[in-house]
């Protein structure tokens, strides 16, 4: 393999872009590993792009992290981060802590004054108010209809004793 | 009300630190990237503090002594940013002086990735391969100008 032509040929800055296909990413990595020189040109790239954004970097407005940590732990709050990776540490369902040993849970008293529900009830709530509505629809249509009937009896009564 | 964590998540969820570092390191360089784009500052604000907020759960560690950790959090970036088009992209600055228009065009619609490399080609009316090596060039350019 021509390893010159291929680093030339811009497979490494589309990969860096990620506009490379799924195929080239995967070639490219596996000859990361293979060519040293593939790795080092890679590496190269991505210091320049870093380097690039170092030039067109923008501070921004003072106390931006506090809002970032602030909005981490509403999320908290809301049981919203159980997936998140910060330490990868293990998740709820694990039967074991880091350290291997059994896993140990203490009870936390929040002031919270909303309960976490699976999502699903959310659907399942919706889905009843929707149900409710058709069959509200409905009665009210057969009610109405039923009322027409009665007239129409009446009417059709009143014109029987006439005729008779 | 009572609440069952465990010990291990309790302090992995409010253990911000690394995270902190990351944005210490890259918020400047995003805020600029976004800026560039959205040319906005509050809506910009949101955007980095949304970008930051799903980098742990997305992302997961970040480390910064990882060459490959700008070009992650650009690629998340374009990611939550599907609207950006390169035409409100504002291209001005010294960096890309030395560029010509046409590399000009194919470094910001990789670079703000609203192109494909396939559709970038197709409207410069170019093959692909062409294309990929104007940015190689595109890039080359802007490092040996800048001293990079």
């Amino acid at each position: 393999m021509d390893i010159k032509e291929y680093i030339e040929s811009g497979i490494l800055e589309s990969y860096v872009f990620g506009s490379a296909t799924k195929a080239e990413a995967e070639e490219l990595l596996k000859l990361k590993v293979k060519y040293p020189e593939i790795k080092d040109a890679l590496d190269q790239l991505e210091t320049d792009l870093e380097r690039i954004a170092m030039h067109m970097a923008v501070a921004p407005p003072p106390g931006r992290w506090n809002k970032i940590e602030a909005e981490l732990n509403e999320l908290v709050k809301q049981g919203e981060t159980e997936n998140l990776k910060i330490t990868g540490s293990p998740t709820k369902e694990d039967k074991t802590n880091s350290k291997g040993g059994p896993a140990e849970f203490i009870q936390l008293t929040t002031t919270a004054s909303h309960i976490r529900v699976h999502k699903l009830w959310r659907i399942l709530v919706v889905a009843l108010i929707a149900l409710g509505l058709v069959f509200l629809c409905f009665a009210i249509y057969l009610n109405s209809k039923n009322k027409e009937a009665g007239q129409q009896i009446e009417k059709l009564k009143k014109e029987l004793k006439s005729n008779n | 009300m009572q609440t069952l964590v465990s010990k291990d998540e309790t302090i992995n969820f409010r253990s911000y630190a690394p995270l902190e570092k990351i944005y210490m390191h890259y918020g400047n360089m995003l805020y600029g990237y976004l800026f560039r784009a959205i040319g906005d500052h509050r809506k910009t604000e949101d955007y980095l503090i949304e970008i930051f907020t799903s980098i742990s759960s997305e992302l997961g560690n970040l480390d910064l002594e990882n060459v490959y950790t700008w070009s992650a959090i650009l690629k998340h970036t374009r990611k939550k940013l599907s609207f950006f088009s390169t035409y409100s992209v504002n291209k001005t600055n010294p960096l890309f002086s030395y560029l010509s228009d046409e590399q000009r065009e194919v470094f910001f619609a990789s670079y703000y990735g609203t192109k494909t490399l396939e559709e970038v080609a197709t409207a410069l009316n170019k093959p692909q391969e062409y294309v990929r090596k104007t940015l190689r060039i595109a890039l080359a350019t802007i490092s040996t100008n800048n001293g990079y």
